[in-house]
């Protein structure tokens, strides 16, 4: 066909064009991953070569398989939350009922915008002990103040509470834009077979959403695995390490506890871990839709 | 011919996204290099000066650098200079990538991570060759800077990290005629105070330094004596040994008894301070920093009504029971790598920030100079000042724990210390971990 060559590639153009973006791609994340993986086979003030010497130490480490596991009890809560919610937020928006749609939007999406130091600090001030607005809502009902950032036995699902706040609106606008994608025949159909709202949006709605829903879950998972902001400014990983985190793990080692090395074996080590459980989610997923 | 112009024109625009990146990465240094650059004849020196004095506090620091200035046109001072905790992460960064400024501000435990790297320069020839500049500073000023009989910094203070602030008013009311004098006179005090409903002592330990610097390294001390803390360095004595477990229960038994705040972990030293100026609690326990901040931002009655203690001896302890941990913490160092006139003038410097004349500045403006200053202007000291300078008459210093032990091992010492406050683990498991720590550093 004539009107093919409109559409080929051509190698050099195209990797012209690429260059710029090559060179910017590489500076910021694989020079550094790089230089993080040979850290981390340097001993503590990278001054020698110690080979796999940390990643031996950080397999025994049980501060940091703590932190991992603080990780997944973030990420079932925010995939829970996050997802959860902003699902059911959006199936609500596909209803006639509601009124004024654009404010509601506007209002859900908001907290995204924020940045993370200041959703930490926002909360903190909510968390307060003193001064909290949490705290004065319970004196109003004679309860007992309580010490949400102070107590180790729930400090992990206090902090984890800012983070679904902040991002529902996010995942709120990926369903919403995936569910105005639906086709209008298919979600009259139903409503003329006489579905009611819980059964259109259980059985047409949701299955239709897989490849949203996929997508969700990727960023939803990879984002929770490496945060660090927010708990970096409420409570830094205490008390002790109740509330650590893996990237506050490294991040303490690098920069507090001077081990750059073992610092950067700690990040090397998140990076294969996320890789590992991102790819046993696909695999998950890919099969149940062959099966 | 086309092809090339646009070779050249993606050429220059990464050239101009990475010289932006890098930009932005130093966009201060980049300034001032580029300043000096400019006006810098031929023989002129540059120097570049790391350090944190960007606050009220730093202010002598900061106009002794440009009398400095002033003083030698033939030498270019840049300051590369941000707030405290911005510094620390910074240089251990720089340390770690061995690109530290001329001069830069460190302490012990800084050193410590910086000299077997051969990146800080020996001042015992200078000093030697300038008796009255040695000979002008406090007994065991040097003693954090020193490795070997080496010395590597010059002291930038010298006072106490634990002091007692009490409010002697809510003493008087909760019927405690004086600070006590024993540990149990100083539980019962403590009970008494919860009775009449404040905190007894506010702390605030987010950042897990508070507690464990300004009272855990006198209370330990108090328990292990300071040969114990020697030879432990020396890898003789273990934080095991009964003395320090006794030292980590006695902290946990004082929070559990509600000594402290019940939000300390959440909340930072300035939060807790304004409790202590609200007569919300009766004691803080906090640096000699602090008397500069009580007699500047505390409310007028509190100031009066303040009164200086440290904590009475424990039953049974082995340390000097009125000891404090105290110490010169910070210095002025210089890079190894400076020879000849580039050396000559940091030198010069050194001397500029640590000569009688700028500890009497520093004293009259009630600070701590690590300097012995024979006459200055008393009128101009604060109460508390005077005050503080009576107390410490006569006090030894024992080590502060974050300043003379190596970073990975405060870390673990203080988030421990934050854990025995809520009870999260048993002091002599913690013990344990402090020392495999210990001995994965040797």
């Amino acid at each position: 066909m004539n009107n093919s060559r409109l559409f080929k590639l051509q190698a050099g153009p195209l990797l012209r064009y690429l260059v710029p973006i090559l060179l910017i791609y590489s500076f910021t994340v694989l020079v550094p991953l790089v230089l993080s993986f040979y850290y981390s086979l340097q001993n503590e003030s990278v001054t020698q070569f110690v080979g796999l010497q940390n990643y031996m130490a950080l397999v025994k480490d049980s501060d940091f398989w703590f932190s991992f596991k603080n990780n997944i009890i973030i990420a079932v809560i925010c995939v829970i939350g996050q997802i959860g919610i902003a699902f059911v937020i959006s199936s609500f928006f596909m209803t006639n009922m509601l009124r004024m749609a654009s404010l509601h939007r506007i209002a859900i999406f908001l907290p995204v915008v924020l940045a993370p130091v200041v959703t930490g600090y926002l909360w903190s001030m909510i968390y307060n002990y003193r001064l909290g607005i949490l705290n004065w809502f319970l004196n109003l009902f004679n309860m007992e103040p309580v010490l949400w950032l102070d107590n180790p036995d729930y400090v992990l699902y206090t902090v984890s509470v800012p983070l679904v706040w902040q991002y529902i609106g996010l995942y709120f606008i990926i369903f919403l834009a995936g569910m105005q994608n639906i086709s209008k025949d298919v979600l009259e159909a139903c409503e003329i077979d006489g579905a009611n709202w819980y059964k259109k949006t259980v059985f047409v709605i949701f299955p239709l959403l897989r490849n949203v829903m996929t997508v969700a879950l990727t960023l939803c998972i990879t984002g929770t695995l490496k945060v660090f902001d927010h708990i970096y400014v409420m409570t830094g990983g205490g008390p002790g390490r109740s509330s650590m985190v893996m990237a506050q793990y490294a991040y303490n080692n690098a920069f507090t506890m001077s081990r750059l090395g073992y610092g950067s074996a700690i990040s090397i080590g998140m990076l294969i871990l996320c890789a590992i459980i991102v790819l046993v989610m696909f695999k998950w997923i890919g099969g149940e839709e062959r099966g | 011919m086309k092809s090339r112009k646009r070779k050249t024109i993606i050429m220059l625009s990464t050239c101009l996204a990475v010289s932006l990146t890098l930009f932005g990465c130093s966009e201060k240094k980049a300034v001032n290099e580029n300043a000096s650059a400019a006006e810098s004849s031929t023989d002129k020196i540059t120097l570049t000066i790391g350090h944190y004095d960007v606050d009220k506090n730093g202010e002598i620091f900061r106009e002794a650098l440009q009398e400095f200035r002033d003083e030698n046109k033939n030498i270019n001072l840049v300051e590369e200079a941000v707030p405290h905790d911005a510094y620390r992460v910074k240089m251990t960064t720089l340390g770690a990538s061995g690109e530290l400024p001329d001069l830069f501000v460190a302490n012990g435990s800084m050193l410590i991570d910086y000299i077997p790297k051969g990146y800080v320069g020996t001042l015992n020839e200078a000093l030697d060759a300038d008796p009255a500049w040695r000979d002008g500073f406090l007994p065991n000023s040097f003693d954090e800077f020193t490795v070997d009989g080496n010395i590597y910094g010059v002291p930038t203070a010298m006072f106490t990290v634990h002091m007692i602030y009490y409010n002697k008013k809510l003493f008087q009311q909760a019927g405690i005629s004086e600070f006590p004098k024993t540990w149990d006179g100083f539980t019962d005090a403590i009970e008494k105070l919860k009775a009449i409903g404040v905190t007894p002592i506010a702390m605030g330990n987010k950042s897990n330094v508070p507690v464990g610097s300004t009272i855990f390294s006198t209370l330990a001390d108090r328990f292990t004596g300071t040969e114990w803390f020697h030879e432990m360095k020396a890898g003789k004595a273990k934080f095991t040994d009964a003395e320090f477990v006794s030292a980590l229960t006695q902290l946990q038994d004082l929070a559990k008894m509600g000594a402290f705040n019940p939000d300390i972990n959440s909340i930072d030293p300035s939060q807790a301070r304004t409790l202590y100026f609200n007569k919300q609690a009766a004691m803080i326990i906090d640096g000699a920093w602090a008397v500069t901040d009580i007699t500047r931002d505390g409310p007028e009655d509190i100031e009066k009504s303040t009164g200086l203690a440290s904590l009475p001896p424990v039953p049974g302890g082995k340390g000097d029971p009125l000891a404090v941990a105290g110490g010169s913490g910070w210095s002025v160092a210089y890079n190894a790598k400076l020879t000849g006139a580039e050396k000559e003038a940091a030198i010069k410097l050194l001397k500029k920030v640590s000569n009688e004349e700028y500890g009497r500045k520093k004293i009259e403006r009630n600070g701590q100079p690590p300097v012995k200053v024979t006459d200055y202007d008393k009128s101009k000291l604060a109460p508390l000042s005077v005050e503080y300078f009576q107390f410490m008459e006569g006090k030894k210093f024992t080590p502060i724990y974050d300043i003379q032990l190596n970073p990975a091992l405060v870390e673990v010492i203080y988030k421990g210390i934050q854990d025995l406050l809520i009870g999260g683990i048993q002091p002599a498991d913690l013990a344990k971990k402090i020392q495999t720590i210990q001995d994965s550093q040797q």
